[in-house]
């Protein structure tokens, strides 16, 4: 391999990680948490690890923030599938606890939109 | 003599065919194979690409990509469809990527790479221009991004096969031009 093979690979190299980094490392890329309750909506960035509460019909939904990743840690539905979900930290990851109307969803820099179209 | 000049231009035009028909048939035989992940995919017709860079110059590898990408849609029964749009986008960010390396073959010294670097490029902007399109167009959803670093690390992986693969082929070409009388067809292979 020529000195100019080796600097590509190299370069190649250089953005796997940077990709790793970014998309795979818990709260890489993942910025923001947001739990949308029926009267109040929360925007948590990930990267402070904090405990936060929200209101439902039902009563306090709790969720707890630890090494960038977010869990629900106490609801008052009946099944807790919420908490059995466990903690989230990917880009993309939506949970919710639906008898509390509580959803979460990790965002990072403008990524509503839809979810997929085909045709 | 306008009848030598045509002559070298129908050869030319009848090698390309060859070269782009052989690209598209190995495109078709791979779109065969099952992939763990969608879009992971070897690319041994890249190897094509790669040989007629460096034996016919970049004019050459564009109009083959073009004619790989069109006949493999035509055969597969995907032309004009998303998986049409995915490859041509492949091909074209591989061939500008493959320019940029000719340029640096073109200056010489340190910065002429080799089969294998022409290949890693062409593979690594290969798959970066149909992630970024499907992601932008058809599957504008976060959680593709995740699938990022798996398909990147597989055109790494890829790239240096076919590059490897390109360079033995093209070694075994050289040997038989080689073998051949002086005046013979061949090919430029810049350093």
């Amino acid at each position: 391999m020529r000195p100019a093979d080796l600097l590509i690979v190299a370069a190649a190299l250089a953005l796997e990680a940077l990709l790793l980094w970014r998309l795979w490392t818990p709260g890489g890329s993942a910025e923001l948490a947001i739990v949308q309750g029926p009267q109040q909506r929360l925007e948590l960035p990930l990267h402070q690890d904090a405990d936060h509460a929200i209101r439902g019909p039902l009563g306090v939904s709790r969720l707890r923030i630890r090494n960038g990743a977010i869990a629900f840690v106490d609801s008052p539905c009946q099944r807790k599938l919420c908490i059995r979900s466990g903690a989230h930290a990917r880009h993309g990851a939506t949970t919710a606890c639906v008898p509390n109307r509580i959803s979460l969803h990790i965002a990072g820099a403008a990524t509503e939109g839809i979810d997929a179209w085909h045709r | 003599m306008p009848g030598t000049a045509e002559a070298a231009s129908a050869l030319r035009d009848a090698r390309l065919a060859r070269f782009a028909a052989l690209a598209a048939a190995v495109h078709v035989l791979e779109a065969g194979l099952p992939s763990p992940v969608p879009g992971i995919k070897p690319g041994l017709a890249n190897i094509v690409t790669l040989i007629v860079l460096l034996r016919h110059g970049w004019r050459a590898a564009v109009v083959v990509t073009l004619l790989r990408v069109v006949l493999s849609g035509l055969v597969l029964g995907t032309l004009f469809a998303p998986t049409f749009w995915l490859s041509l986008a492949g091909g074209l960010a591989a061939v500008a990527a493959l320019g940029l390396g000719a340029l640096g073959r073109r200056a010489g010294g340190w910065l002429a790479p080799g089969p294998v670097g022409l290949s890693v490029l062409a593979a690594c902007a290969h798959i970066q221009a149909q992630f970024w399109l499907a992601w932008s167009w058809f599957i504008p959803h976060p959680g593709l991004l995740g699938l990022l670093p798996l398909l990147q690390g597989a055109a790494l992986a890829a790239g240096l096969l076919t590059g490897l693969l390109a360079a033995r082929i093209l070694e075994a070409m050289q040997r038989k031009a080689a073998a051949l009388p002086a005046g013979s067809p061949g090919g430029i292979l810049p350093p």
